[in-house]
């Protein structure tokens, strides 16, 4: 799948890639204040350096693994509705940038400006679709059965990564 | 003296009638959302056969399906904060037992427990039994792990393992959903009455499958 549209799409039909982006937004969301400015200046530049890496080097395929890692403690984190101290997200944030850049390439041998606009609409759509999931998550009420929906929300990303690693380390390591 | 004929004006929609209509349209667009999915368009295999089956295995069950229920009700039935904890709980424990289910990790009596889970679950709906907190959780939990197992054990190989988790996650926690609103009928004298049925049904399901009845 290639061209800007495709990109534009790709993170939210990717679904291990949504499941991260929904639980890290979510959980960057639900802070007191919202704090995107450190952890946006993170992932906005690695983001599109792990993009432009998938042209020059060779992507394992367990990188799917930490991507559902990351989503998991995510998840979990957003379920115990844990309060983050604001450092935290920047790292979490890089980590994300790095790992779902990197699980995005476009195939080889595709034209070169092809993947060059498909890359682009990827690592746009990738920041806004992080920026706005965590934005309105914040715009939120603070009504309890809002935040028991958000806890929720978190437990079942959580369930459904943890289902999906188990299947990957069947597929991957015992068969 | 001309008088102008005003047609009766019909009751505008406020209030409860407007939910109520919120919830059809609601009902039907799901009713109407499902339907491709009955006409069985599509295999276990590949992502939308992943989603479908995997939305439709806790519903396949009637042993599944009361004791989600059943989860949801005595949930509502204990109040907050167990109303809501327990919905929470529930998928995290479940997805553990589904990846030991994966895995395939041996765990004897899984279909004996999941029928004790009606059981049990049912009788303390139907009796109004309200236990400490951690002991509710305990009990959900460890029924939790051996309805998740069967998930995870029945997963089809040829499945979309994401799209099928995302299926009877979504499912599951659907089933809860449901058995809170039901639970919440308990405000009422007469949905006391009412649940607390529900729980006898559910339980009385758990001893039809715990006996082979079902």
């Amino acid at each position: 799948m290639e061209g800007f549209g495709a990109g534009l799409i790709h993170p939210l039909i990717t679904a291990h890639h949504l499941l991260l982006l929904l639980a890290l937004g979510m959980l960057t969301g639900q802070g007191h204040l919202l704090k995107l400015k450190v952890p946006m200046l993170l992932f906005v530049p690695l983001s599109g350096l792990a993009l432009f890496l998938t042209t020059r080097i060779e992507i394992p395929a367990e990188l799917q693994l930490v991507i559902l890692c990351v989503a998991l403690c995510a998840a979990l984190l957003l379920a115990a509705s844990t309060p983050i101290a604001g450092w935290a997200f920047a790292p979490a944030f890089a980590l994300a940038a790095l790992a779902l850049g990197l699980d995005s390439g476009v195939r080889v041998g595709a034209p070169t400006s092809a993947t060059a606009t498909t890359l682009v609409a990827i690592w746009i759509s990738l920041n806004v679709c992080i920026v706005n999931i965590a934005y309105y998550t914040s715009l939120c009420p603070r009504h309890k059965w809002v935040q028991i929906g958000f806890r929720v929300a978190g437990s079942w990303i959580a369930a459904i990564c943890a289902m999906v690693l188990a299947f990957a380390l069947k597929t991957q390591f015992l068969n | 003296m001309k008088t102008r004929f005003c047609p009766p004006t019909a009751p505008s929609a406020k209030g409860p009638d407007r939910v109520l209509q919120r919830w059809m349209r609601l009902a039907m667009l799901t009713a109407v959302m499902v339907v491709p999915a009955l006409a069985h368009a599509h295999s276990e295999t590949g992502t939308v056969g992943g989603l479908i089956s995997g939305f439709l295995h806790p519903l396949t069950g009637l042993d599944h399906i009361a004791a989600m229920v059943a989860v949801g009700i005595w949930g509502a039935w204990l109040g907050a904060p167990a109303m809501w904890l327990l919905p929470v709980i529930f998928p995290l424990v479940m997805a553990l037992g589904g990846a030991l289910g994966v895995l395939g990790v041996p765990l004897p009596g899984v279909e004996t427990a999941i029928a004790l889970s009606g059981i049990v679950l049912g009788t303390m709906v139907t009796f109004a039994i309200r236990p400490p907190l951690w002991i509710a959780a305990t009990l959900v939990g460890f029924f939790a792990i051996f309805h998740g197992y069967a998930h995870g054990a029945e997963l089809p190989s040829a499945a979309n393992a994401i799209t099928y988790s995302v299926g009877f996650v979504t499912a599951t926690g659907l089933l809860h959903l449901g058995g809170i609103a039901v639970g919440l009928l308990i405000r009422w004298p007469w949905g006391r009455v009412a649940v607390r049925a529900c729980g006898g049904a559910i339980a009385a399901t758990g001893f039809a499958f715990l006996f082979g009845l079902a």
